[in-house]
């Protein structure tokens, strides 16, 4: 191609990128965190099952253009870039001479809005706004018999506030989550004030956890069902602001097509906070493999009285999405923006791999590697076994 | 300020080549493919990653403003939605007067404004008003920008 038509090319590329822009607000960006801290728990309490044996994840949200994310305060709009990088680690470890697993979870989000873009080191611009939350707790579980159980602590931190930002205190809550077969209940708690109550029921059978691979069992829905309560940091209580939210995710085809709908809302009708806010909001999603590794999706959700349409495609290593109901939750409200992120989630039962929720396993190549007869344990461990005689 | 980057971007990228030139030729001691080397291309990829379109893309602007009016100015100044005002440039200027340059993190669209001066007292003083320029884009790096006045309305050119 011509230099002329490349530079024409790059251009066209740029101008449509700028255009698909959008501006945080600094009340969105201090309202993300208590989102950020529920989402944290639902991934936690998907991941940790009694029949699973570890969780990884990862993320990098990545905007290009500082005209893509700038900020819009009383001075004006301010070009800059709006970030959101977490990384996610649930590790099991088998209690000697016991059924059970001793498991450690860590959840962590930064997220923000900068005058320059980074990976670990913010610049703190003048209009900046630097925040984290953490999850961290422990787990035990015993497969056999199809229960867990977890605690720890959720620390909303909040790193640097710039001009124009809204003030905010660090937050320190309190969660613990109970499982018993297809049941999960889970709580979230500021000092002795209750904050969240989360009921869930995984009716939906999953090979994964033991259940039937086909067959009217795999059409039973996915339920969850939550109510909340608003506490200001520690300062105040709001008695009556008290929200729910409720979600139901059912299998459409053979596990590879879902439907989800989520309703939420207040029950004094007033805006409780970011992410069911009168929200609803749907998804229907099609994964080509049912280790859903892989998902394309369109979603809708309620957002300033419109809706707003959306989609995305999910793969292994990278995530590409356009006003997608997930990023409108919990990347400040983003719409009308092309998100890239680059991602990693994966979660094992000893040898298998697989995406959250996901029915089955993903299709592995297994290597078997036969021996000669004659041989004992030591033979192994020295390495003296050679690999492609037949098996004795 | 962009030659002192682009000097500070030499000198990591020659002391990089060092580092690689010794992986070459200390094979199995240092090699390209050992886990050392790779952390340790890790740990500089995240050090130098502080601003990763910061090479291209200016986050500040350094402001220089030229009085080509007919009266003093005083107060550059951006102007918020109820008007409170945040003074970027603080120096006075006489007509043909160019101010020092100042570095702030205005990039992107704002409402600016500046004092005039309007009149002499009887005391000899100076008596002030704000006029409002009008919001501009303003992209990061350096600017000039020339404010004038002609038939009593005033404007700015930023180059």
């Amino acid at each position: 191609m011509p230099r002329a038509g490349r530079g024409l090319l790059w251009s066209a590329l740029l101008g449509v990128v700028s255009a698909l822009a959008w501006n945080p607000s600094p009340a969105g960006l201090a309202e993300q965190p208590t989102q950020t801290g529920r989402l944290q728990l639902d991934e936690l309490s998907q991941a940790f099952r009694p029949e699973y044996t570890g969780y990884m994840a990862a993320g990098w949200m990545f905007l290009p253009l500082p005209s893509q994310s700038a900020l819009r305060t009383e001075w004006g709009v301010h070009e800059g870039f709006a970030f959101r990088q977490r990384l996610a680690a649930w590790l099991t470890n088998p209690l000697e001479k016991t059924p059970l697993r001793l498991g450690l979870a860590w959840w962590v989000e930064r997220q923000g809005w900068d005058s320059e873009d980074f990976v670990a080191l913010p610049a703190y611009g003048r209009f900046g706004r630097v925040q984290s939350v953490q999850t961290l707790g422990m787990t035990v579980a015993d497969s056999a018999r199809r229960w867990g159980a977890g605690a720890g602590i959720q620390f909303l931190n909040v790193e640097y506030v710039g001009q124009s930002q809204l003030p905010a205190d660090d937050s320190l809550y309190w969660w613990s989550l109970a499982q018993w077969g297809p049941a999960t209940v889970r709580s979230l708690y500021h000092g002795a004030t209750w904050r969240e109550w989360h009921l869930a029921l995984d009716l939906q059978a999953r090979a994964l956890r033991g259940g039937a691979s086909s067959g009217w069992k795999t059409y039973l829905p996915d339920l969850d069902a939550m109510v909340s309560r608003r506490v200001d940091g520690g300062k105040g209580e709001y008695p009556d602001d008290r929200g729910y939210r409720v979600a139901w995710e059912q299998n459409l085809y053979a596990q590879k097509c879902y439907g989800v709908v989520s309703w939420a809302g207040t029950f004094n009708g007033e805006r409780e906070s970011l992410g069911y806010s009168g929200d609803v909001w749907g998804a229907l999603r099609f994964h080509p493999d049912v280790s859903h590794l892989v998902t394309f999706d369109v979603t809708a959700t309620s957002a300033d009285g419109g809706v707003l349409w959306g989609g995305g495609v999910k793969l292994p290593f990278v995530r590409v999405a356009y006003n997608h109901a997930d990023d409108y939750q919990n990347f400040f409200q983003a719409r009308g923006l092309w998100v890239v992120e680059a991602r990693l989630a994966i979660g094992s039962s000893r040898d298998a791999f697989f995406e959250l929720g996901a029915p089955k396993r993903a299709p592995a190549e297994s290597l078997t590697r036969k021996v000669n007869g004659n041989f004992d344990k030591g033979d192994v461990e020295r390495g003296h076994v050679e690999p492609g005689g037949d098996a004795p | 300020m962009i030659v002192d980057k682009v000097q500070r971007a030499k000198r990591e990228v020659q002391s990089l080549s060092h580092v690689v030139a010794q992986a070459k030729t200390v094979p199995g001691k240092f090699s390209i493919f050992n886990f050392q080397f790779s952390i340790l291309l890790l740990l500089s990829t995240l050090l130098l990653q502080g601003c990763l379109t910061h090479w291209i893309v200016d986050g500040e602007v350094r402001m220089q403003i030229e009085n080509r009016s007919d009266v003093a100015i005083a107060a550059f100044s951006v102007v918020d939605k109820m008007g409170n005002r945040s003074v970027w440039v603080p120096d006075t200027l006489w007509p043909g007067e160019k101010s020092q340059v100042y570095a702030d993190e205005w990039v992107g669209s704002f409402r600016l404004g500046l004092s005039a001066r309007d009149s002499v007292d009887a005391q000899g003083d100076s008596c002030w008003r704000f006029v409002e320029l009008g919001t501009f884009d303003l992209e990061g790096g350096s600017s000039l920008a020339q404010i004038r006045r002609s038939a009593g309305s005033w404007s700015l050119e930023v180059k």
